[in-house]
């Protein structure tokens, strides 16, 4: 029947029911008219209706109930399954029942586990489901999963597979019946990391792991089952063909499952990280994190997602009861748990305390990008644990100070690595700073939280090198990040936009450790991934050209940092409007840019823009404001209009106080800043409190080894050193020089630039031999860190031939001046500034060596006669 | 609320449903299989035996135990009803067919029953042929088949029914007596298409 006809029908007949009798019929009669067909149907409803009875009227519930009964309990016992005889149900999963099978068609008879997907679930997507277990399972081989054998489908058409039947106790029975101690608990859950680490490098999160679905055999082996939730992260793999992003259901045991998992919200390898964290604070505790199998679902959620749990250590002091499994009540007491450790309670206690502590407790972070980043990471760290090596998980306290270090003043601390590599010898290399830092700052808001997931993935990264929390561990951060970018994909697969997030991160980081390829590499990388992910206009993009801008930038290729900030600029002009927070950091870099060029108009009037913008945005007295003004007055800072921009420097303190207190780093920032200018200002005296309230800050807030104190430390010896105080002044160069050598390493560049400029000032106090030693461990690390034509490089070259001089060694004096003064001849012209003052250097060689014709040569480069430049000397060494 | 053996949250797998999550439908399943087995079986402790399943259907048992009804909203019940009446037609079809495949003796079963579970003057209905007749109102008129599965399979009263699916009492009771004329007239003439 056509639906229209039926739609005809139904209304009709509707309207007949109401109707009786002779009414009906006439009813009938007027709306059928010739249609003896419409009349046929009407009619025969209508006498079917009357005499229907009780049909359908006793729903089959009683005959369903026996019939769902049967269904359970007859099995598969007894019968063939392809070559297979079922002896007996083991277990029902989620979508099938197993069976506990054997190959009878053999001498050898094989015991196997058979699983057959349930009848009344043979819906297309449960087949789909049950193909992907089955797929998942032949993927892997591995001794502690179980292994596919076989696979078919049965008579009437029901799909199967065939595993290696497992025959064991579940681990924490196994664990507790042989009453394993924590190191052989440890060495045993360490086997089951192995098992998940291998699904995972095979794209499979398992997602429902515990201690039922890891059994342990006889002689003592674990093997993970059941990937019958299992999710295939790569989509191409995927029978089904999910979207990979989209968002996981909650269908794991709530004991186990993750916070995120709970919520409802994406499953990635972290969730299996946090159910193994469940898993071995069970096993090395008796307990179980939470007890929550009797709570709502929301209040599961609630308290898993918000509460931390106790800490091994001090719940294995505590007595619980917990339903045993023959419906009773079991009771775990201080004393059960230990005895089944074979230890003392105390001792159980005290074995916990510490790494154990910390180990569990970075598995089971809320935040997922907060636990060990991989499997193996988790691993690693129990066997550094148990070869007592120092482990990665560290107390929350200091954790938090990490991810502190490493979200908030990341910032600045890039700053002042750039500042290092870059700046020129004890000059004020401050104004970069406030600059960047508002950008940075804008970023930071808009993206609060993925910043936070990122950041946790790189405190992972970077914890070794944290001088805080690494205990001394010898590797620098930038080996760290070197070490993460490989990880990258594996970790973030089927999550581009962290990816994205993470590679710009990384991207950044590589920039401001002056490491500029590796930096374009990953921003490019980036971009391509938000791309593909955000189409054409989107923050992120935006955000990304603006680092690779930076890159440029620090590179010193302005027209190439210009043509990204302007792309940058108008993306966000685009997506944000006008004004916003976002456009105003766009043309603050731009700014930049401008500034060194020497355009000052064209950046004071970017600076002014992003200060106007910031004003209609942020009110009058916010920290951006203070940020802004900084900007404008390093403008009037260059032109030397020094009065104006003290005045604006002040201003900018004032709101930077008034809006952060008087004790914040970034106020900390401002007074150097001011310091600087009242220190060109010949204002010694003002400079120097201010210098010395700069530093106080700093200290307080970030200890005294934090990297941003390196800037201050610096330039505040610069205005001692001009005021003879050269002993002060090596105290806070020695300063800076540890704090370079524990955040960069003993191979970094700032390290370099440290024993440089003790050089110097060595060479200035009338230690030529110390100043020797400073520069030659200078030069050791920037030749093997920098090419031979780089700043740093050659400037430290040059000072060491002054210092030989000094030293009265002529002849090695002059080589490393010669190659000095060519290098830049050749790099920047005979106009450059260097080149004319190491040409002076050359001249007083000469004079003291007695050789007047080379002597007068130099000199009159020195003094501007650049045609009188003796052209012989060049490429002589 | 949870299905005690699995921790599925229904409540959430019907709220994901109607946010367009096409795992939802088949996890769903899932869970009121079970824990309509869980019903039949008696095996909850404590709890009313027997009688109960002639009294309250069964399927509105299993959605009082798993759905969190303060989360719910109308259209989640009726995606819940409307599974759990789905899935109570395929059992008892499947098991209706199998039993008849049993007695031609075509082929190799896979289960085998008593042959009098139900005394067949109580049955009434021959499900296959029920089965047959309830596709074919489908064909045309889906809201109508959905109806009869509720009514029927699901035993939702003409007021339940209404609920789930958002409808008044009136309209629902016109489209059952419209539904139940035609099947039985369907029925009575014979299993041809």
């Amino acid at each position: 029947m056509s639906q229209d006809r039926w739609s005809q029908v139904k209304a009709l007949f509707q309207q007949a029911l109401e109707r009786d009798g002779a009414e009906r019929s006439e009813f009938i009669r007027g709306v059928t008219g010739d249609d003896t067909t419409l009349r046929y149907e009407l009619e025969s409803l209508l006498s079917s209706h009357d005499e229907a009875g009780t049909f359908l009227s006793n729903p089959p519930g009683a005959a369903a109930a026996e019939v769902l009964q049967l269904d359970d309990d007859a099995p598969l016992t007894g019968k063939r399954v392809g070559p297979y005889r079922v002896l007996r149900r083991v277990g029902r999963g989620g979508t099938g029942s197993v069976y506990l099978a054997v190959r009878d068609d053999e001498e050898f008879q094989q015991r196997v586990a058979l699983k057959v997907i349930r009848r009344g679930m043979a819906t297309e997507e449960m087949l789909n489901r049950f193909r992907s277990e089955r797929q998942i399972l032949a993927s892997i081989d591995h001794p502690n999963i179980a292994r596919l054998l076989d696979g078919g489908s049965t008579e009437d058409g029901l799909p199967y597979f065939v595993m290696e039947y497992i025959e064991g106790e579940s681990i924490h029975h196994y664990c507790d019946n042989n009453r394993l101690s924590l190191k052989a608990r440890i060495e045993l859950f360490r086997t089951v990391c192995d098992a998940v680490q291998v699904a995972h490098q095979n794209l499979i999160v398992h997602r429902d792991l515990k201690p039922g679905n890891i059994l342990v055999t006889s002689d003592g082996k674990a093997k993970l089952l059941d990937f019958g939730i299992a999710k295939l992260l790569n989509p191409e793999l995927n029978a089904d063909a999910h979207d990979p992003t989209m968002l996981e259901l909650r269908v794991m045991t709530p004991e186990y499952a993750s916070p995120e998992q709970m919520q409802g919200r994406a499953v990635t390898t972290a969730s299996d990280v946090y159910s193994l964290g469940v898993l071995l604070y069970e096993l090395l505790t008796g307990h179980r994190p939470y007890s929550v199998s009797n709570l709502p679902l929301h209040e599961m959620e609630v308290l898993v997602s918000t509460v931390e749990p106790p800490l091994p250590s001090e719940i294995v002091g505590q007595s619980a009861e917990e339903p045993g499994r023959d419906g009773g009540v079991r009771e775990i007491t201080p004393e059960s748990v230990a005895q089944g450790r074979q230890a003392s309670p105390d001792r159980l206690s005290r074995d916990l305390v510490g790494d154990l502590d910390n180990i569990v407790r970075k598995a089971l972070r809320k935040e997922a990008p907060r636990r060990y980043s991989s499997v193996e990471r988790l691993s690693d760290d129990l066997g550094n644990h148990l070869e007592g090596r120092p482990v990665l998980a560290r107390p929350d306290t200091l954790g938090y100070r990490a991810s502190k270090f490493l979200g908030r003043h990341r910032v600045p601390t890039a700053m002042a690595a750039t500042a290092l590599v870059f700046g020129v010898l004890l000059t004020a290399t401050i104004f970069l700073q406030s600059r960047r830092v508002a950008a940075e700052r804008d970023r930071a808001t808009q993206q609060a939280l993925r910043a936070e997931a990122v950041s946790d993935f790189l405190q992972d990264v970077l914890a070794a090198a944290d001088p805080i929390e690494g205990m001394g561990r010898d590797v620098s951060v930038l080996a760290s990040v070197e070490e993460a970018v490989p990880r990258i994909a594996a970790t973030f697969v089927g999550q581009p936009e962290l990816e994205g997030a993470v590679r710009h991160t990384i991207g950044r980081t590589f920039g401001r450790l002056g490491r500029f390829d590796e930096a374009e590499e990953q921003l490019r990388l980036a971009l391509t991934t938000r791309r593909q992910l955000f189409g054409t206009d989107h923050p992120d993009i935006a955000d990304t050209l603006n680092a690779l801008g930076e890159v440029r930038y620090d590179l010193g290729d302005l027209d190439g940092a210009e043509r990204l900030y302007d792309e940058s600029l108008a993306m966000r002009q685009r997506v944000f409007g006008e004004p916003s927070a976002e456009v105003a950091a766009s043309l603050d870099n731009l700014g930049n840019v401008y500034q060194d060029r020497f355009d000052t108009a064209e950046a004071e009037r970017a600076y002014r823009g992003a200060l106007e913008m910031r004003r209609a945005v942020f009110g009058t007295d916010h920290r951006e404001i203070a940020s802004s003004l900084n900007n404008v007055a390093t403008v009037l800072h260059d032109r030397e209009q020094l009065e104006a921009a003290e005045q604006l420097y002040r201003e900018s303190l004032a709101i930077s106080k008034n809006a952060l207190g008087d004790r914040h780093p970034e106020v900390a920032t401002s007074l150097n800043n001011l310091a600087v200018l009242l220190h060109d200002e010949g204002k010694y005296t003002e400079a120097e409190p201010a210098y010395r309230e700069s530093l106080d800050i700093s200290r307080d807030r970030l200890g005294d080894m934090h990297p941003d104190l390196v800037v201050s430390l610096v330039n505040f010896a610069m205005l001692l050193r001009e005021l003879d105080r050269n002993d002060e002044a090596e105290e806070l160069l020695l300063q800076s020089l540890a704090i370079s050598e524990s955040t960069w390493g003993p191979d970094g560049v700032p390290l370099g630039t440290a024993q440089r400029n003790l050089g110097d000032l060595a060479l200035a106090s009338g230690d030529p031999a110390g100043a020797l030693a400073w520069f030659e461990q200078a030069i050791e690390i920037f030749s093997r860190k920098l090419p031979t034509d780089d700043v740093d490089l050659v400037f430290a070259q040059a000072d060491k031939g002054r210092a030989l001089i000094a030293l009265g060694d002529h002849a090695a004096g002059e080589e490393c001046l010669v190659v000095a003064y060519n290098s830049f001849l050749q790099s920047y012209g005979e106009e450059d500034s260097d080149v004319i003052e190491f040409a002076g250097w050359l001249a007083d060689l000469y004079d003291a060596w007695d050789r007047p014709v080379l002597a007068a040569s130099f000199r009159a480069v020195h003094e501007g006669a650049a045609k009188a430049r003796p052209a012989e000397l060049v490429g002589t060494p | 609320m949870t299905a005690p053996d699995t921790g599925i949250d229904v409540t959430q797998l019907l709220l994901a449903w109607n946010t367009g999550e096409t795992d939802a439908r088949d996890q769903l399943m899932m869970v009121v299989y079970e824990e309509l087995r869980r019903i039949a079986g008696g095996q909850l402790a404590g709890e009313k035996q027997g009688h109960t399943l002639q009294t309250t259907a069964l399927v509105n048992e299993a959605y009082l135990r798993l759905v969190d009804q303060t989360r719910v909203h109308w259209r989640n019940r009726a995606h819940f009803f409307g599974i759990a009446a789905q899935l109570m037609r395929r059992i008892l079809v499947d098991h209706a067919r199998r039993r008849y495949a049993a007695k031609r003796g075509g082929g190799v079963t896979l289960l085998e029953f008593e042959d009098s579970i139900t005394p067949r003057s109580k049955r009434g209905v021959d499900l296959v042929v029920l089965d047959d007749i309830l596709t074919r109102l489908e064909s045309f008129d889906a809201d109508a088949a959905r109806l009869v599965e509720l009514r029927y399979f699901g035993g939702l009263t003409i007021e339940e029914t209404a609920e789930v699916l958002g409808s008044s009492p009136a309209t629902v009771k016109r489209e059952w007596a419209t539904a139940r004329a035609w099947m039985h007239r369907e029925l009575t003439r014979g299993p041809k298409t």
